[in-house]
């Protein structure tokens, strides 16, 4: 903390130039936002990202029946009962597309969280501390990387029986390593910043330093690349289910109904459409909304 | 550039090793007693300790861990639990399939990304670009298991043009081979397609307003050598860098089509094997995926050394 003494002793400048910073944050922000809603692309993004949470949250009352409820009329084309048709067991396909938006949503938001959460403490102190403590963390992500990304994610479930916690952690692990890199690059190109000399001589505690400075400049690019991210995560969650290693059955996810409908293409084609779509609406949503928060942040772009 | 390809080559022994090791322990982690699943019905304490001694499992992970190591390069990379056959003789059959797909996904995705992200970058804001970005946006959003099943149903189911599933190798007919091989191939390289006409595009818009375009144009130069030659050779760099994991994606991506469309590749050959709970073919499987992976970015790297002249001169005086 600063005392007499150093107010004193310690230039202006310092101030000055850590004033000025404050001041663009905060602008940075609302001019964001600002951009955000002029786009068009991003805000149809953002609605239908909106719309899926709330179907999601409301899946039981929004489905017209429960989804692991068998009728006797299975393999049904789509009709005025069933709209999107019924499975092999006469299970309504919309209840169950419903109610798998759950699955998709919660894996796909929580396990990107879960990596925020988990990466960015290990890449900043990778790149605040450097030296060994960088060279440690970085090996073991680089090891990490080594692999492709789904083949890691396959190996994680084949370890961990398939449920959709261990999903969540398998899609986190994967994660991990990407954020921690992007992150530790961000404090790497800050740490050489005009202003954090100023605030290191005004010798606030490192902490400090990490937490108003430093991190918030970091958070432009890892807002971005998690929203895009979700969409990926929903994508893997889904390319697992299908290979039957995600949520097990009788729990509705689109990747496994699909293949399950699979069977019966050519009997009914609409049953594996449907689940297929609702994937597709979902990531295209994440990603437009991704864009457009990638082009509102972008500093070379005019206001 | 000499230095840096060895220091890349070095640089491979112990991501190599860092690979073995992952996968080596990764087997260890699984949980149950593989002593107890083979010996089923007839355990017994005397039994168990038999198989241990016999697979030196009763020996201390590192000693195993080498063991294993030395087996491996000598091609011995264990027996199917099911089959009881060299997995090696399995892997080596399956694997120029898979190679063939990734080769073929990816010759489809260039060949579609170049044009489509250097025509939309020259048309900036035109239908073009428009038309271009948006099929990128939604090729990048779909799950290359739907994309799959909505080649199936157009070009097998309504259309009836080519087969939805099997395989026929090279060596017995050039043609049926490409039949059975064109919708995999499409299915993988759609996704790619899509991410790499967008990098292109962004790239290519970058490079197209630097200087040195600028002074190609000034001094007369043809506009399509222009494109070509200078702005394409240099977008392109970008797009070099993200192919090592453009084709970690083609490899994740092939276990998913391959499952499909019943190719009879590594990466069913890997689905398989999970399902049936045979880990030494998973194990097998894991290996041989990753260090292609690991091989292919080494090549990627070596190629962006050969196309980034900067590499060249940035070397630390000898």
């Amino acid at each position: 903390m600063r005392n007499a003494t150093t107010a004193v002793i310690a230039p202006q400048i310092p101030l000055d130039i850590l004033a000025q910073h404050e001041a663009t944050a905060r602008s940075m922000w609302s001019i964001t936002l600002r951009r955000l809603r002029r786009s068009k692309t991003a805000m149809v993004g953002l609605t239908i990202v909106v719309l899926l949470l709330l179907i999601a949250a409301c899946a039981d009352v929004l489905a017209p029946y429960s989804p692991t409820q068998t009728t006797p009329e299975s393999i049904s084309p789509p009709t005025w009962a069933h709209p999107m048709g019924t499975d092999l067991l006469g299970r309504d396909l919309l209840s169950r597309v419903i109610h798998g938006s759950r699955v998709s949503v919660y894996v796909g938001i929580v396990s990107i969280v879960l990596a925020i959460f988990i990466g960015i403490p290990l890449g900043t102190v990778a790149g605040f501390y450097g030296g060994r403590v960088d060279q440690v963390i970085m090996r073991l992500m680089d090891v990490m990387l080594a692999f492709p990304i789904f083949l890691l994610a396959i190996v994680i479930m084949v370890i961990l029986e398939p449920s959709t916690m261990n999903v969540v952690l398998a899609l986190a692990i994967v994660r991990i390593p990407i954020e921690a890199r992007i992150v530790r690059g961000s404090v790497l190109s800050v740490k050489e910043n005009e202003y954090i000399e100023a605030v290191k001589a005004l010798s606030l505690s490192q902490l400090r330093v990490l937490g108003r400075h430093v991190l918030p400049n970091c958070l432009a690019p890892i807002i971005v690349t998690s929203t895009l991210n979700i969409g990926n995560a929903i994508i893997i969650e889904a390319s697992l289910s299908f290979l039957g290693l995600g949520t097990q059955p009788p729990t509705p996810t689109w990747g496994w109904d699909l293949k399950q409908n699979l069977t019966l293409i050519e009997i009914n084609p609409w049953i594996t459409i449907f689940p297929g779509l609702a994937i597709l609406v979902t990531v295209l949503a994440f990603n437009l909304l991704g864009d457009g928060l990638r082009d509102a942040l972008d500093p070379r772009l005019k206001a | 550039m000499k230095e840096y390809i060895i220091r890349r080559l070095v640089l491979l022994i112990p991501t190599v090793l860092g690979v073995s090791i992952i996968v080596f322990l990764m087997m260890r982690f699984i949980p149950g007693d593989p002593v107890a699943l083979l010996l089923g019905d007839y355990y017994t304490e005397e039994a168990a300790a038999a198989i241990r001694n016999k697979y030196g499992l009763d020996r201390p992970l590192y000693e195993q861990y080498v063991i294993w190591l030395g087996r491996l390069i000598t091609g011995d990379w264990g027996r199917s639990i099911i089959a009881n056959r060299p997995i090696f003789d399995d892997l080596m059959r399956r694997l120029p399939v898979t190679v063939e797909l990734i080769i073929l996904a990816m010759s489809f995705a260039l060949l579609i990304a170049i044009p489509a992200g250097v025509i939309a970058a020259l048309r900036p804001y035109s239908w073009h670009d428009y038309s271009a970005m948006t099929t990128a946006l939604i090729g990048v959003s779909v799950p290359e298991f739907f994309m799959g099943v909505l080649l199936i149903l157009f070009f097998s189911l309504f259309w009836g043009l080519l087969p939805a599933v099997g395989y026929v190798p090279l060596s017995e007919s050039f043609w049926d081979n490409l039949k059975h091989m064109i919708l995999p191939a499409m299915t993988l390289g759609l996704a790619r397609a899509a991410l790499l006409t967008r990098l292109i595009r962004a790239s290519m818009m970058e490079v197209i307003r630097l200087d040195y375009v600028t002074t190609a144009r000034a001094k007369g130069v043809r506009e399509r050598w222009v494109v070509l030659k200078h702005a394409l050779k240099n977008a392109l760099i970008p797009t070099v860098t993200v192919l090592g994991l453009q084709v970690g994606f083609l490899i994740g991506g092939a276990i998913v089509v391959e499952t499909v469309f019943s190719v009879p590749g590594v990466g069913s050959f890997g689905i398989g094997a999970i399902a049936l709970r045979d880990y030494p073919q998973v194990q097998a499987f894991v290996l041989l995926f990753a260090l292609g992976f690991v091989l292919v970015n080494l090549i990627v790297d070596v190629l962006y050394a050969f196309l980034d002249p900067r590499i060249k001169y940035d070397q630390p005086a000898s």
